[in-house]
């Protein structure tokens, strides 16, 4: 028993276990942060990567369904005033 | 007279020992799995003939082996003991790989580094059994359960024990959906893995462009032992995805894939010679790899049941048994599993997400292993 131990301990086989458990959780930790930062970092910079988008008019900001329902209303009402005559 | 004497003592029949029956019985047995059974046909056909040539005694006059410099099969055999095809397999893979499910769920990366510590285990237990610590490493590697990393390792820090340590990761690859599921089913519940995930978000090209250079300057920089497999794994990754270089990506994971891996499984049989293989410690390196993949299954799935401890959304822990890098058999055992206990989840696409991430893990752990390790 105590020579399994030994062999263990003189060739430091805790030592690279344990360091090289936490380098693999490291790195991959760095890679998962990284990519979830991604999206963000993309955001900030689509202006410098992709110019003509940054030259385009502003999208429409989101409809709220009540203007939505406006919309649709003053279509329906358009097209049916626009029926009977 | 004389003459037909010499003839008959130099013919392979008159130098045949037990070992070289024993491996090539090991090798048609081989072709039997790959052929008749089609049992990955794709490795299991030119390891198992390489096997039987590599085991054909010959005279020493003749110049014909993997050892004999100068002859043909040594010189395809430099492809394992330089580490040359395991990069360019690392290539083929990286042009196979698609890797938005990563990035669109990177927490799930974490369980691609917890099936590594199967790896850093098991190198215990080898030293536990009088192995070096070179050779310990190159065992514990198997539980990475990636082959071409298992023989790229092995052939620098044991290169004596590439032979069994291949024919181990490689056996115990496609023995994946034996190993795993009894492990899966004793390390969670019924209720963890009827848990279904939510649907990844789209992730957009220039998030597939990116990361592969973003991924190799991190890597590399931190281990730079990583940038021979992962500087291979990330150019073929790119040049699948900024869609400029099809027709490269193309070869690579096509053409060149197919012919790296006939070479590659025709050089392991090669390297397998009974003197050497048919030893106490090939039964020791086969028994301490099924411990490594064993662990590394078992990490892997406890680590997500302790990620599930913090996380608002619970993840399936089936998950974690896909850290190991056998892609894709290990995710497609996930998705068997989950779907016994609701036939209605389909883990396969989350699955692969650990799965590619373990592919990484891997070959950062054998960086870290040969940083430490390599002189």
């Amino acid at each position: 028993m105590s020579t399994i131990w030994n062999n263990i301990v003189e060739n430091e086989g805790f030592e690279i276990a344990g360091i090289g458990i936490l380098l693999v959780f490291s790195i991959l930790l760095l890679v998962s942060i990284i990519i979830g930062l991604m999206p963000r970092f993309l955001a900030v910079f689509s202006p410098l990567l992709d110019p003509h988008a940054a030259k385009a008019p502003p999208a429409a900001p989101d409809e709220t369904p009540r203007q939505r329902a406006a919309a649709a209303a003053a279509a329906l009402h358009h097209h049916l005033t626009s029926s009977e005559r | 007279m004389d003459m037909l004497i010499t003839f008959l003592q130099s013919t392979g029949f008159a130098l045949l020992t037990w070992q070289h029956l024993l491996m090539i019985l090991i090798g048609s047995v081989f072709l039997f799995l790959a052929i008749r059974l089609k049992y990955e046909p794709l490795l299991l056909v030119p390891i198992g003939l390489g096997m039987i040539i590599g085991n054909i005694p010959y005279p020493d006059t003749l110049s014909l082996g993997v050892d004999d410099e100068g002859s043909v099969f040594y010189f395809i055999y430099q492809g394992v003991k330089l580490g040359i095809f395991p990069p360019l397999i690392f290539l083929g893979i990286g042009a196979m790989t698609d890797f938005s499910s990563m990035i669109a769920n990177p927490k799930l990366i974490l369980l691609g580094a917890a099936a590594q510590v199967g790896i850093f285990i098991t190198l215990l237990g080898g030293l536990a059994l009088g192995f070096t610590v070179n050779q310990s490493a190159a065992i514990g590697i198997i539980g990475g359960a990636d082959g071409p990393t298992a023989i790229y390792l092995s052939a620098i820090l044991a290169p004596e024990m590439l032979g069994p340590i291949a024919i181990a990761a490689y056996s115990y690859m496609s023995l994946v959906p034996f190993i795993q599921p009894p492990i899966m089913h004793a390390l969670t519940t019924k209720s963890e893995r009827k848990i279904r995930m939510e649907p990844p978000r789209n992730v957009t090209r220039r998030e597939l462009i990116i990361f592969p250079i973003v991924g190799l300057i991190i890597t590399a920089l931190v281990v730079p032992a990583t940038m021979t497999l992962l500087g291979m794994l990330f150019l073929g990754n790119l040049l699948k995805e900024c869609t400029v270089t099809d027709r490269l990506a193309n070869t690579a994971r096509n053409a060149l894939i197919d012919v790296v891996t006939i070479l590659l499984g025709f050089s392991v049989g090669l390297g397998t010679l009974g003197e050497n293989f048919l030893q106490l410690s090939s039964l020791k390196i086969f028994t301490l790899g099924i411990i490594a993949f064993s662990i590394a299954t078992a990490c892997g799935l406890l680590f997500a049941r302790f990620m599930n401890l913090f996380l608002k959304t619970k993840i399936n822990p089936l998950l974690g048994a896909a850290g190991v890098s056998a892609v894709p058999q290990s995710a497609r055992v996930v998705q068997k599993v989950g779907q016994d206990a609701d036939p209605q989840n389909f883990l396969l696409m989350h699955a692969m997400a650990p799965n590619v991430a373990g592919v990484i893990g891997s070959a950062v752990a054998a960086g870290v292993l040969l940083s430490k390790l390599a002189q």
